[in-house]
């Protein structure tokens, strides 16, 4: 396959390859945009009434407050949910006893506790507030958080742990040069995994639990029958995982994890 | 436990310590299970039944789903919509893959462009757009069930496609040059685990993100139930809705999905 | 310069009877096979003859392309330049006279070693695994010494096993050529003896033709009818050589045959060292 993508052929189908693709995606926004002009807005906005309530998100001060305080929350809930699936994997891991309170019955609780239900229960439990979200999106996160981190101590077993204590007893050395590097990848995965299912979920958590925000945007513009801003909260939603992921996630991976693939 | 194996016991006493061991991890499992089911029957008699309904009156509730014709419908209904959903999602899945794999000029398309769209796009957008478009109808459950799993499902038989083993394939080109034969007896068989761990993800993403759908896009369901219970301040049935959700996921893994793919793994792995 | 000419080599017998090949018309004939792969040219004008039912070793070192002769002879890689004819006819028209066994067993996990054996046929002819099939297919796995394996499974198999049930397979389309590409590398010294001395019953009792890629010295005096030493890339035919002694062939045993090993190994160093430059 190495051979095909350097030789003529090769490049040539790499072209026709692009070609389909981007052609698709254009031929779907015209699509949409014909669709669009013999519909009412309220049914199917056309791409320039989203384009346009898209660049309000990132630019009136009143809408692009909620913009921020998204991107925020997720920022935090992501932190935190690494942090708390860290902690909780160490548990599991150097407390025996709760090995399986933590790996058998808190992760498959929180896997199969269905996201809406938190969003709910959150209103209920602590009202409309930033704390609220906050909950929401670490809880759903943190057995994604869990799984990885515990995977990536299990890669410190017990043999490396004596080849690094056969050329060392300085604990730090053993955690800088060996341990935290073992454990990279999984942190740079569990960060990856967390951080998207953060943005779709944001509009979950936001949809009952807060004032501010893109979700909350988008409950009052459906209300409202604003579509375009609907579709534009979405689309914005892409936009900034998207974003994230190139700019900080994947120099972060290259940096820590080594490369993709 | 390597620990104990290292420490040059006996064989027989490494048992015996392990065993000891898992019977105590057993006990802090199950005892911290029984502590928080008895926190919950102490406290909630304290609190007010929106907040922290009882555990006896959440019981009740889940038990209603079978016992009541208008619950037991919505429970059906649900049921109608996860299973509905799976089956459409992994036929589309299925068929992204294998264009993205047999038709080369559309990978770009479909990897590079529709599943990052569908992966990264918020399932609530999709639930809400799918009312504007289809109205509450199982249509609108479906699709919006749908923009959610598809992904899923074509990333692990994608994954799997591109991972098909390379000396098998050979193997089937020197037996024969009729492609039709060699999918149907080498790479079928070798998606097989593909197909299955996509299956076992979906079931459990599916019946998270019905009530999603169902909030928005149905007036029947479980979904529904809770959209109504919350307004109507009826935290026990939410609760009740929830518990369902989560012994139907737990259930369903444990009891089919993991040992199945166990069986699949050793029958189809190397 | 024909490469059969140039047989001369010290420590084989003179020919008694005539050599098959220039009997009976080739069954196989590399011409002045060029074969370039992503710009690296592998093999230069390659060219030898395989007499029907005869059994020969492709021999030469580690990288030099030996797997690839046999590719492209079933057809599964095109030659850049040159012909390859099998009885006249191109790979592309008679890859189904052919049958490969490869370095691994290459078994389906999930189909037992006789479902394995049977998958040929369904591959091949798209048979229908019926009753008569099946009993062929037992027959098969009886010829390479697995009657009572039928049933396994690959994972419950050792690899001398495995490598017995694609061997089974391969004759299961009953083929005219059977191309066997280092089969036993990867097992261990015992086990290899013992299939080498299999293989070579098998073949005398189906008289089929053997084409045998080895990078093992013993291995290739101890089965071959002739020998074809390849060169370091571009590969092209170093020497052929002939060895009439009789089978089974105890090679410590044989004075000649010994000094034919001593003289190869001797080729080999050459070309390992005329590597390092």
């Amino acid at each position: 396959m190495a051979d095909s993508a350097t030789s003529k052929g090769g490049r040539r189908a790499a072209l026709i390859q692009r070609l389909i693709a981007e052609g698709g995606v254009l031929l779907a926004i015209l699509g949409w945009w014909s669709v669009s002009r013999t519909m009412p807005s309220f049914v199917l906005p056309g791409p320039v009434d989203v384009l346009a309530a898209l660049w309000k998100l990132f630019s009136e001060p009143s809408l692009m407050i909620n913009t921020v305080a998204t991107t925020l929350r997720v920022v935090a809930s992501v932190a935190l949910a690494l942090v708390g699936g860290l902690a909780l994997a160490l548990v599991a891991r150097t407390v025996p006893d709760l090995e399986w309170v933590i790996l058998r019955r808190l992760q498959p609780l929180l896997n199969s506790f269905p996201s809406i239900g938190w969003a709910i229960l959150a209103v209920i439990w602590f009202d409309v507030s930033n704390f609220s979200v906050l909950f929401v999106q670490v809880v759903i996160l943190l057995p994604f958080c869990l799984i990885n981190l515990s995977a990536g101590l299990d890669e410190i077993d017990q043999e490396v742990v004596e080849m690094g204590r056969s050329f060392t007893r300085s604990t730090w050395r053993n955690l800088t040069m060996l341990y935290l590097p073992l454990l990279m990848p999984y942190l740079i995965a569990a960060l990856r995994i967390s951080y998207g299912v953060c943005w779709k979920l944001a509009l979950v958590a936001e949809l009952f639990g807060a004032n501010s925000g893109l979700g909350y945007v988008m409950v009052r513009a459906q209300y409202t029958a604003n579509n375009a801003l609907v579709l534009a909260t979405c689309v914005a939603i892409v936009l900034l995982f998207i974003a994230g992921e190139k700019l900080i996630i994947d120099p972060l991976a290259r940096r820590f994890a080594g490369p993709r693939d | 436990m390597t620990a104990v194996a290292d420490s040059g016991m006996a064989p027989d006493d490494g048992d015996a310590l392990r065993r000891a061991a898992r019977r105590r991890k057993a006990w802090w499992a199950n005892g911290l299970v029984v502590a928080l089911v008895g926190t919950w029957f102490a406290v909630s008699p304290f609190v007010p039944a929106y907040i922290l309904p009882g555990p006896m009156l959440v019981l009740q509730k889940f038990l209603l789903f079978v016992t009541t014709k208008t619950y037991f419908f919505h429970l059906t209904t649900t049921l109608f919509h996860v299973f509905g959903a799976l089956a459409i999602s992994l036929s589309i899945g299925a068929a992204l893959a294998l264009a993205a794999h047999y038709v080369r000029p559309t990978r770009l398309l479909i990897r590079g462009r529709i599943y990052p769209l569908l992966n990264s796009f918020s399932g609530i957008g999709w639930a809400v757009l799918a009312v504007i478009w289809f109205g509450q109808t199982d249509g609108a459950v479906f699709f919006a069930m749908a923009c959610v799993l598809v992904p899923f499902i074509f990333i692990n038989l994608h994954e799997g496609l591109e991972s098909l083993d390379a000396e098998l394939q050979e193997m089937g080109r020197s037996f024969t040059r009729s492609g039709l034969r060699r999918f149907r007896q080498i790479t079928l068989p070798l998606l097989v685990p593909f197909g299955f761990a996509a299956l076992r993800i979906s079931f459990g993403v599916a019946w998270k993100s019905t009530l999603l759908a169902e909030l928005f896009g149905a007036n029947r369901g479980l979904g529904y139930v809770v959209n109504q219970s919350r307004q109507n301040y009826e935290t026990e049935v939410i609760l009740a809705v929830i518990l369902w959700i989560i012994v139907i996921v737990f259930a369903g893994d444990r009891l089919f999905f993991k040992p199945a793919q166990e069986r699949i793994q050793r029958h189809y792995g190397r | 310069m024909t490469p059969d000419t140039a047989l001369t080599t010290e420590g084989v017998r003179p020919t008694p009877r005539a050599p098959a090949e220039a009997s009976a018309e080739p069954l196989i004939r590399f011409d002045g096979v060029t074969l370039e792969l992503s710009g690296h040219q592998l093999y230069r004008d390659l060219s030898f003859t395989v007499a029907p039912g005869e059994f020969v070793c492709i021999l030469g070192p580690s990288g030099c392309g030996k797997s690839t002769a046999l590719r492209l002879l079933g057809g599964l890689l095109a030659a850049t330049a040159g012909r390859i004819t099998i009885d006249g006819e191109t790979p592309e028209a008679a890859w189904q006279r052919m049958a490969f066994v490869f370095q691994s067993p290459r078994l389906a996990a999930w189909r037992s070693a006789l479902d394995n054996v049977l998958l040929a046929r369904q591959l091949r002819f798209g048979e229908k695994p019926d009753a008569a099939a099946r009993k062929r297919a037992a027959d098969l796995l009886d010829l390479v010494g697995l009657s009572h394996d039928t049933a396994k499974y690959p994972r419950m198999l050792s690899g001398g096993e495995r490598q017995r049930v694609s061997i089974a397979r391969a004759l299961a389309v009953d083929p005219d050529i059977v191309l066997m590409d280092e089969p036993f590398s990867a097992l261990d010294p015992t086990t290899r003896q013992r299939l080498r001395a299999e293989i070579i019953a098998i073949w005398q009792k189906t008289s089929k033709t053997v084409l045998f890629v080895t990078h093992d010295v013993d291995e290739a005096v101890a089965l071959a009818d002739r020998i074809l030493l390849l060169s370091n890339k571009p590969t092209v035919v170093r020497e052929i050589v002939r060895i009439d002694a009789p089978r089974p062939r105890l090679i410590d045993h044989d004075a000649e045959l010994r000094g034919l090993r001593d003289h190869l190994l001797r080729s080999f160093a050459q070309m390992e060292s005329g590597n390092q430059h």
